[in-house]
């Protein structure tokens, strides 16, 4: 299709001003007589708080308040709500009287400046009685708990054709055990809120998040309290990556400013973000394989143990969230899946992008590479015999896969790579082995099929010839405002620069779900092009009746509308709203509801060329190519940096990132010095292949990306590893020192 | 934040010896202020007096001084790297200026900073002590004195310095001429990374004969101190570089891993490990690629 706006590779709409530093984050913002809050974060594992004094504290010059769960609301609730009728296991609270891991929130001090609130918060004094900590997940399931923290939270249970009939015909069943680290978000900006009183009563919380409506529900019912006395507004994002989707310092900040009647803010620093907020969840997995001798996979059958950490959080959602994304890759007669979520006292997990995807399809696609090995298949050959086909039916009676093109990404990323000379090449040295290997992946555009989806919108034409989108849109920083500006500019003709697109306020916009589930495109996207398509059958209408025309006989172009022949006479868009509001007293305005009926998934394969030193462990990735089925891309920068950025946490979850709990419950990596990330010197060159099919419920045919790009990096790097060591390793992060643990165990010393 | 400390910049040495010499608290220099602002942050330093040494010319040098190179104590490590004297003479010293942090640690983190802040992981520090430097150190009382470098660092975070002591010079003799250096380092990531590992070495080789005649070798980031490897030194005085030699030489690498932390949990990775790091060590002094015969054990 040829597009005016979208698929150009328009710069972000704000990079200029994050670039030159006019964007003001909450961080930076500075309210009159706003006052300071310092954390005082558990030391302890797991510990009933025996006495809790705060006298010293509050002697304190400069100290507002001291906040501890003997003063605040004891309401319980769960910060992954975010549909009032939404019925989780509510196990959180402001302040728990028993801790439940090192991190947990104790006690809070409000202070006139960030310095004796750090001070203050030193000086109260606590009294803890420990209680048996539980570390291990799997040993969770037979540990005795605290009354409300049994496990399992939850235990999701689902089958489709007769698994046991298909191993019972299998030529082959592979097995194995895959660990996948709990890991940190690292978006460049911390957590932070602010919250300040306001005329009425009313509590407004300003805040980074990810959807002001699942921050308005929390903070109601964590503080029992009305949603009417609440406001939040969005502010911008400095990256979040699901790590700002469960509000967790909203309720805090709001409760302190109603009690002290002044603005309050929390910033948290690297430490506390990491091991006090949320993470990617840990999961164990055990996956049996069962394929015949031709290399088609009969049945399989997948047992998870979830570690939510110390609350349930939006575990359920996780639990089901995987059974779907392994359901819908491959062909597979039959399956079983049961994912168990489990209580530790660790820090707490929650979205993190991908939700999910990239643990099972890590489990599965390891799994896979060692299926292949057994059947002496090229693993890309044995994959191409068993995946998904395009509108395949989902196996559980879910909307269909669209127009799934992992196929494509399959066989024509393997030719770009140049996969079958590659895989056969020869070794480097004996010291250092190379090796290529790949992975597939899936991920969810939006959640119609599990939960109802839809926006709502109203788009305005103003006399200035500007288009305002008001919508309670959330950009993370990944350029949604950008991309939802291309769509409605491609509807209405005009440059993007003339639309403005609002962000979210919980005062004056519909409920939406905010940015999650890979929606935003597939959802929010489609319904800006609804409304727009909307505004401009009335502003065709209007220009025609004005210029005296059939509508049809009209084209619209750059701002302007003008007859496609006769004389040459022209109206601006403001123009035209100017002379609707003269003659109807009234903007010139749209407003729509999209309820979406398709849910099709985006599909990917990345294909990675790796090194490892035998001696030191060290893996170097060579080279990375991925192969994307998104549709139509609306911006193809865009596209290309949520790739690279995606192919980087990929990397980290294959290789370096994990909180490493030690035995004391202390997360070891609690600081960028100790939690390690892939920084731009170990960047691979990485190539981006984009399958050229639309998918017709998208807006223009696009399709979602910003989850799935981090899902197929890690499988693919472990499979190239293992491919270049001849090892079974499935222990994620692969570091040196398991790298070297099985180099050794593959060639023991002294051995032949 | 920096809370509760006074501050001070002097203008001269002088200056300096007369504020140190009248203070009575705690007394921190800061120069590049990579390490000691973080530890300040974070509430592991707290000193009465901070004293910026970062705009003292007096302490921002290189020159040649007879038998040895003089570094000042707050000369940058981007200074280090492109000194010519240090690049003709300390390739070695160079290599770990190089890696260490990233360019815009480089820039601002000075050489006597690193001594002081003795991180097991301080990449300068394996380097002096292979390389026989001495530091200068100025007193409380305007005394001067000038000890070995191994004398300095006692242990993680700990050094010889008391209260108001300044480090104010490093020097590094003049190897002469047959000698070679070299650092290779070994971290989490290539660069940004702290060392888990790293391994310097200054040989005396005679290339008619491809015979090493005296080495020097130390590790970093094994024990709390940089860790002279006298055994594996042994080994190499008097011989000539070959296959053989780097099957012995990393053997002997490996066990003097494993002597220095036994049972320790990073014990197995570490011995295998310094292997590879020997074997880098072999190929940037020598020029040579070996590889170990059958297996990598």
């Amino acid at each position: 299709m040829n597009f005016t706006y979208v698929s150009n590779s328009l710069p972000l709409v704000d990079g200029a001003d994050k670039a030159a530093g006019r964007i003001l984050y909450t961080g930076d913002m500075a309210l009159d007589g706003m006052l300071h809050t310092k954390l005082l974060l558990s030391p302890r594992a797991h510990a009933r708080i025996e006495s809790i004094n705060t006298a010293r504290a509050m002697a304190e010059p400069g100290v507002v308040a001291v906040f501890t769960h003997e003063n605040t609301p004891p309401f319980l609730y769960n910060s992954a709500l975010w549909a009032e009728d939404q019925e989780f296991v509510e196990d959180e609270r402001l302040f728990p009287p028993v801790v439940r891991f090192i991190g947990d929130r104790v006690a809070a001090v409000v202070a006139e400046t960030a310095e004796i609130a750090t001070r203050a918060v030193e000086f109260i004094d606590i009294i803890y009685q420990d209680l048996p900590p539980v570390f291990d997940p799997a040993e969770a399931l037979a540990a005795p708990a605290e009354p409300g923290f049994e496990s399992p939270i939850i235990e999701v249970a689902v089958e489709y054709g007769d698994t046991d009939d298909g191993f019972a015909e299998a030529d082959l069943i592979v097995e194995d055990h895959v660990r996948t680290p709990k890991t940190h978000h690292s978006a460049m900006e911390n957590h932070v809120c602010i919250a300040l009183p306001e005329a009425g009563g009313i509590t407004k919380i300003l805040t980074p998040c990810q959807n002001v409506f699942a921050a308005l529900f929390v903070t109601a019912k964590a503080l029992g309290v009305s949603k009417e006395e609440l406001r939040v507004v969005k502010t911008p994002v400095g990256g979040s990556f699901g790590g700002k989707s469960e509000p967790i310092l909203e309720p805090l900040c709001a409760h302190f400013a109603k009690i002290t009647g002044r603005p309050v803010i929390i910033e948290l620093d690297r430490r506390e973000s990491i091991i006090a907020t949320r993470s990617r969840s840990r999961v164990f997995g055990t996956v049996r394989t069962a394929v015949n001798r031709e290399g088609r996979i009969l049945a399989r059958d997948l047992n998870c143990i979830n570690d939510a950490g110390a609350y349930a959080t939006g575990s359920p959602l996780l639990a089901a969230s995987m059974s779907r994304r392994a359901f819908r890759l491959y062909d597979i007669a039959s399956q079983r899946y049961r994912c168990r979520a489990v209580y530790t006292n660790t820090p707490v997990s929650g979205a993190f992008r991908g939700y999910g995807s990239p643990q099972i399809h890590s489990i599965t696609e390891i799994n896979l590479d060692h299926v292949a090995r057994r059947l002496d298949i090229d693993p890309v050959a044995f994959r191409l015999k068993n995946l998904i086909q395009p509108h395949a039916d989902d196996p559980l009676g879910g909307p269909s896969v669209g127009n799934a093109r992992i196929i494509d990404c399959v066989r024509q990323g393997a030719r770009a790579f140049g996969w079958e000379k590659r895989r056969h090449r020869q070794t480097a040295t004996d010291r250092v082995k190379r090796g290529v290997g790949m992975a597939c992946g899936n991920h969810t555009n939006g959640n119609f099929g599990a939960f109802p989806e839809f926006s709502t919108q109203t788009l305005r034409l103003e006399e200035s010839n500007q288009l305002v989108l008001n919508g309670p849109l959330h950009d993370l920083g990944c350029g949604a405002v950008t991309t939802i500006s291309q769509i409605v500019a491609e509807v209405m003709q005009i440059a993007p620069d003339r639309i403005r697109v609002t962000e979210g306020d919980t005062a004056t916009q519909e409920y939406d779900q905010g940015t999650r589930a890979s929606r935003v495109t597939p959802i929010f996207g489609e319904c800006a092009r609804r409304v727009a398509e909307k505004l401009r059958g009335r502003v065709l209408d209007e220009a025609a009746l004005a210029m005296n025309c059939a509508a049809s006989d009209l084209i619209m172009a750059d701002g302007l509308i003008k007859p496609k022949y006769g004389p040459q006479r022209q109206l601006s868009y403001g123009e035209v709203a100017r002379l609707f509001k003269q003659q109807n007293g009234a903007d010139l305005a749209e407003t729509e509801t999209f309820h979406a009926t398709a849910n099709p998934g985006s599909y990917a394969a990345h294909f990675v060329a790796v090194e490892v030193d035998t001696l030191t462990g060290r893996v170097k990735v060579l080279e990375v190519l991925a192969a994307h089925d998104i549709g139509q891309p609306l911006n193809r920068q865009l596209v290309e940096g949520q790739v690279h950025g995606g192919i980087q946490m990929g990397m980290g979850l294959a290789l370096l990132e994990d909180l490493d709990i030690d035995a004391s419950g202390a997360t070891k990596g609690d600081s960028f010095a100790r939690y390690h990330q892939v920084n731009a010197s170990d960047m691979p060159p990485v190539e981006v292949l984009l399958i050229d099919e639309i998918e017709d419920s998208g807006p223009f045919g696009a399709k979602a990306l910003g989850e799935i790009a981090a899902v197929p990096t890690a499988p693919a790097i472990v499979n190239a590893v293992n491919h270049a060591l001849g090892t079974s390793l499935c222990d994620l992060p692969l570091t040196p020192e398991r790298v070297v643990a099985a180099v050794l165990e593959a060639a023991p010393p002294g051995g032949a | 934040m920096i809370v509760g400390s006074d501050i001070s910049g002097p203008g001269s040495m002088g200056e300096l010896a007369d504020l140190i010499a009248d203070h009575d608290g705690l007394i921190a220099y800061i120069a590049g202020g990579t390490d000691l602002i973080i530890k300040m942050n974070e509430g592991w330093a707290a000193p009465d007096l901070l004293i910026d040494i970062s705009r003292l010319e007096e302490l921002s040098y290189v020159r040649t001084a007879g038998d040895h190179v003089a570094i000042g104590a707050a000369t940058s490590l981007e200074r280090i790297i492109q000194d010519p004297a240090l690049r003709r003479n300390f390739g070695c010293l160079v290599q770990a200026a190089d890696q260490f942090g990233s360019k815009q640690i480089q820039n601002r983190a000075t050489i006597g900073g690193n001594i002081a802040g003795a991180a097991p992981g301080g990449d300068m520090l394996p380097v002096l002590q292979c390389l026989g430097a001495r530091v200068s150190i100025i007193g409380k009382d305007r005394t001067a004195k000038t000890v070995a470098f191994e004398d300095v660092v006692t242990g993680v975070g700990q050094t010889i310095l008391e209260n108001g002591d300044l480090i104010s010079e490093i020097q590094v003799p003049f190897l002469g001429d047959d000698y070679i250096t070299g650092f290779e380092k070994l971290g989490r990531r290539t660069f940004l990374t702290i060392a888990r590992l790293s391994l310097v070495a200054a040989v005396k080789f005679d290339k008619t004969t491809r015979t090493i005649e005296n080495a020097s070798l130390v590790a970093g980031a094994i024990g709390t101190t940089p860790l002279r490897l006298s055994a594996t030194e042994a080994l190499l005085n008097g011989r000539a570089v070959d296959h053989e030699l780097a099957a012995d030489f990393t053997d002997m690498l490996a066990n003097e891993v494993d002597r220095a932390i036994p049972g320790r949990h990073s014990q197995p990775y570490k011995r295998q490990a310094i292997k590879g790091l020997g074997l880098n060590m072999l190929e940037s002094l020598f020029g040579e690629t070996f590889e170990l015969a059958g297996t990598q054990a």
